[in-house]
């Protein structure tokens, strides 16, 4: 693509007057292109095309009868124009990285831009920079996204189901266990981050989950041990939730899918107050004479106390609450946490919203709890390091929607941002029903696929030219595109993403620091899945293990 | 064979651990070392009794690298025992069994060298096939490992634990690999695992080295996973059971409530049970004593004589008591009284509360409104109880005002 500049504006963006040769059809909207000032170099992305004439005339005197004359008129009279969004500018002395603050002038020359271009803006990839994907039709340029910005704030991927959100999350997560510089705990509703899923590409063999890619950095927790053995997982630990640790707020939370109306929300507060935290237990085994005595003395309703009962049943039926577990799954997700892994939490056949809402509510509040209390001495104890962590939700609106996100813990994480060290990494197809102050608080989006006018409003509200993403988002691919914009990327972007597949995983496992052992030259990668690995590599791992 | 395979399963014997204990006079030996020889030998007179097919120590012969020639002499004694009985002795490598520097011998390798039958020391992972009388089994060894050999210049401890942990998580998937399924297999190791209960050395090992997790070593392929290094007995997986033998000796106080023993292990294909076997450890004791008010010197003494029998017991007295009242703690008296009481005396602690006593309203914080420490302050006079309801409702009155006065002000 090669253009220079016809008009434009700082607000509305570059119309581009393409050089006679080019071809439009070629260019498609997403793309890079460069923009060579005099002072600065202006990274801008293609916005939308279209056709004109210097005179409208010309338009309608032009006929395809007439090849000689189309030729004629083409690229002067008639103009194939691209629009074009400046996003950011590079100084050309020292190289600086900035917001567009001015204008080329007329004629200023415009190109496509090259993998050096983005690499200033996006970095080169390390291990900070994690490579997520390249730019549309532009595909041996690696585009990154700068991992530490990316934790520091909470995080949303958002799409239409079918659109590799699953995807998404695993490349990322791949990309922050990889870093080292977070932990992450899954709440994995499907089972399909920790071992391998399903592929959607029935040709490719099945994606490996993060177990398999990195065996040791991960560990897998269960609610279903019988589901997860079935499918040949060896989980770490079997969670079991105690009636004890139901706290009344767990119970708000999940009001849709107990089917509780208010009052049933207030009689519950009363019976916390009442038996403290034996309440749930206690009013589950109460027979019905002592429900009536109850209310009297309580002053409650006795039939909301029986009709209570009656829907907190559900809760009964959840196989993995018990009244007196072996050990506490919190404490033990934060040994695992504190070793240094990254904890994938499977539901198995759990799978329901009620069990999936009421467990990832439970255990990430106390896991918030110790986080607060850390930071807090860490303010005061400068050799404390509490290593962020990351814990990722699906079906996040459920979550964080109008009603209950504001009290809820995770509306809380999103707000807080990274004081307590502490972020989410949301994962949902209904951005619309999500809370907009949550929302705007999410610091970086990564974007598939949205057909609903309403959830595209809602992901897009607050970013800069959202018209224009608008425009870049309805038209994207079902499959392995992404808009990504926010805190940790320096402008917005359409990726096509990696493809989840053996190259990513060779570039999962392969160690980029360099070990010295006993013995210098012994091979680096490590095996992971350690399938059909013998003789002369397992020599090497004693002897790096062990010594000669 | 159809008959199950037995075993004992122990682990952290640490010859030569000398705290708490004198030198015994007729023999010269230090008490502690007797101890844990002694309980050594109940687990050896119960292989025999048993008849015992294998014991299985999972690291940690002795105290330090370079245990003394006394130490080493008895331990040999106690293995050829066992030799001459016909009982295949596994010894895999501990930490404390192995030096820093690589080409040095462990504390137990001369066994390997004299090629005594039926004994391993296994310093380097491996399968081996045991032939005992009543069937075949696989023994896995999987040594501890030094981060000596891993490290290199610019990685913190927490990499290098981080990266052996990469590679030994390898290994075991190697490991597993070797095992013949047919034939009833059990791994030996010697690793914290995560989620453990670390009982003492907890504060030692911190952060300094590689924790391993569960399901490493809770894999399909073993009947039951031996671990040693941590001193207290507790089991962590299920399918197969993952279990610390615990310690047969106790080294510190914080071990004083635990159980100490060995597991006896039944195997045999598909099947592995198991039960805990308590030995008659030498007993640790704290006696606290709450004198926070009264007497200190007096209480201690009471507490002292109200347990029944100390003679074999290491004790410590710890008293929790007001700075003001330390003068009445006697404590040559009560050494004394200890020193004819027990078997030794660890010593006495003195904790000290905080006193309050010179602050005229010790309830009284900052972090109270003017409501609250009014009410905290009437509650401590007993003249004005009476009138509480009245003062606190004045209080109100005064408050409202300077607040309307103030916000009048600021408009």
């Amino acid at each position: 693509m090669k253009g220079t500049i016809l008009r434009g504006s700082l607000s509305g963006g570059f119309d581009i007057r393409l050089d006679i040769g080019e071809e439009i059809e070629k260019i498609k909207v997403g793309t890079f292109c460069m923009v060579e000032g005099k002072i600065y170099d202006f990274l801008a992305m293609v916005m939308d095309e279209d056709i004109e004439a210097a005179n409208p005339k010309a338009i309608y005197e032009t006929s395809h009868t007439s090849p000689l004359l189309n030729e004629i008129v083409q690229g002067t009279g008639i103009l194939d124009k691209v629009k074009i969004q400046p996003m950011l500018a590079i100084d050309h002395e020292d190289g600086r990285v900035m917001p567009v603050k001015s204008i080329p002038s007329h004629l200023s020359k415009v190109r496509e831009a090259q993998e050096n271009d983005v690499f200033v803006v996006f970095g080169k990839p390390d291990n900070i920079n994690f490579h997520i994907g390249y730019p549309l039709d532009m595909e041996h340029i690696p585009i990154c996204i700068n991992l530490e910005r990316f934790i520091e704030r909470s995080n949303g991927i958002f799409g239409k189901s079918g659109t590799g959100k699953t995807f998404y999350t695993r490349i990322m997560l791949c990309g922050m266990i990889k870093s080292g510089l977070c932990n992450t705990l899954v709440f994995d509703m499907h089972s399909e981050y920790g071992w391998e899923g399903k592929d959607e590409d029935k040709t490719r063999k099945k994606a490996k989950g993060l177990k398999q890619l990195f065996g040791a950095e991960v560990a897998i927790f269960t609610l279903d041990p019988e589901s997860s053995r079935r499918r040949g997982v060896r989980p770490d630990f079997v969670v079991e939730i105690p009636y004890r640790s139901i706290d009344a707020e767990d119970i708000a939370m999940v009001w849709e899918e107990l089917n509780l109306n208010q009052t049933a929300l207030e009689v519950i507060y009363v019976l916390q107050k009442h038996f403290a935290a034996d309440w749930l237990f206690k009013f589950l085994n109460m027979p019905a004479s002592e429900i009536m005595s109850f209310a009297e003395d309580t002053g409650s309703h006795a039939g909301a106390l029986q009709a209570l009962q009656r829907k907190l049943v559900k809760l009964q039926r959840l196989p993995f609450i018990k009244e007196n577990p072996v050990d506490d799954a919190v404490e033990r997700i934060m040994q695992y946490i504190d070793n240094g892994m990254n904890v994938v939490l499977e539901f198995g056949h759990q799978r329901s919203m009620l069990a999936y809402m009421l467990v990832a509510n439970i255990l990430t509040r106390r896991i918030h709890e110790l986080y607060v209390m850390r930071s807090e001495k860490a303010l005061s104890n400068e050799t404390i390091t509490n290593t962020p962590l990351v814990i990722v939700i699906e079906e996040a609106h459920k979550f964080l929607n109008r009603e209950t996100g504001r009290q809820s813990i995770f509306g809380m994480i999103a707000r807080e941002m990274r004081k307590n060290n502490v972020t989410l990494l949301v994962v949902d197809q209904r951005p619309s029903e999500i809370d907009p102050e949550v929302l705007s608080q999410l610091g970086t989006k990564i974007i598939a696929l949205l057909t609903e006018e309403k959830d595209i409003d809602s992901v897009l509200s607050g970013a800069n030219h959202a018209r224009m993403l608008k425009n870049v988002l309805a038209t994207l691919d079902t499959k392995q595109q992404a808009l990504i914009l926010g805190h940790a990327v320096p402008m917005p972007v359409v990726i096509r993403t990696r493809t989840y597949g053996e190259d990513f995983y060779s570039d999962m496992q392969n160690m980029n620091r360099k070990m010295s052992g006993l013995k210098g030259n012994v091979s680096r990668n490590t095996i992971g899945s350690g399938q059909n690995v013998q003789g002369k590599d397992f020599e090497d791992l004693l002897k790096e293990l062990y010594g000669t | 064979m159809n008959e199950h395979i037995r075993i004992i399963h122990t682990a952290d014997l640490h010859i030569g651990t000398q705290n708490y204990g004198k030198t015994d006079p007729t023999t010269g030996l230090h008490t502690r070392l007797l101890d844990f020889l002694k309980t050594f030998d109940e687990l050896i007179d119960h292989a025999i009794d048993n008849e015992i097919d294998i014991v299985l120590i999972c690291g940690d012969i002795f105290k330090s690298r370079e245990p003394d020639v006394t130490q080493q002499r008895e331990f040999a004694k106690r293995i050829k025992r066992l030799s001459q009985e016909g009982i295949v002795v596994y010894i895999v490598i501990g930490n404390h069994d192995l030096h820093n520097a690589s080409g040095k011998a462990t504390s137990v390798e001369i066994y390997d060298i004299v090629g005594l039958q039926g004994i391993y020391i296994k310093r380097r992972p491996g399968v081996d096939i045991i032939n005992t009388k009543r069937g075949k089994i696989q023994l896995v060894a999987l040594p501890y490992v030094t981060s000596a050999n891993l490290t290199c210049e610019g990685m913190s401890i927490e990499e290098i634990s981080l990266e052996m942990r990469k590679k030994l998580n390898d290994l075991t998937e190697r490991l597993a690999a070797e095992i013949d399924n047919t034939l009833p297999a059990v791994l030996a190791s010697h690793y914290s695992l995560i989620g453990a209960d670390s009982g003492s050395e907890k504060g030692i090992m911190l952060g300094r080295e590689v924790t391993l997790p569960v399901s490493m070593f809770e894999r399909s392929e073993y009947n039951y996973v031996a671990m040693g290094h941590i001193h207290k007995h507790q089991k962590l997986g299920n399918d197969p059971p993952v279990v610390y033998s615990g310690s047969l000796d106790r080294v510190d106080f914080s071990e004083e409530n635990e159980d100490k023993g060995f597991v006896e292990l039944f195997v045999k294909k598909g099947e592995a049970l198991y039960n805990f076997v308590k030995l008659s450890t030498r007993p640790f004791k704290t006696i606290f004593v709450d004198a926070s008010s009264g007497d200190p010197f007096n209480k201690s003494i009471q507490a002292i004589e109200e347990i029944d029998d100390l003679s074999k017991t290491i004790v410590k007295l710890r008293v929790s008591l007001e700075i003001s009242t330390l003068h009445n703690l006697n404590e040559s008296e009560l050494y004394k009284l200890l020193r004819q009481n027990s078997f030794y005396v660890a010593g006495i602690e003195k904790i000290f509360n905080r006193d309050t006593s010179h602050l005229r309203h010790p309830g009284l914080t900052e972090r109270m409104d003017a409501k609250q420490a009014l009410s905290e302050y009437i509650s401590k006079k007993e003249d004005y109880s009476k009138i509480k309801s009245d003062l606190l409702r004045e209080n109100e009155h005064i408050l409202d005002e300077i607040n309307t006065e103030a916000k009048n002000e600021a408009d």
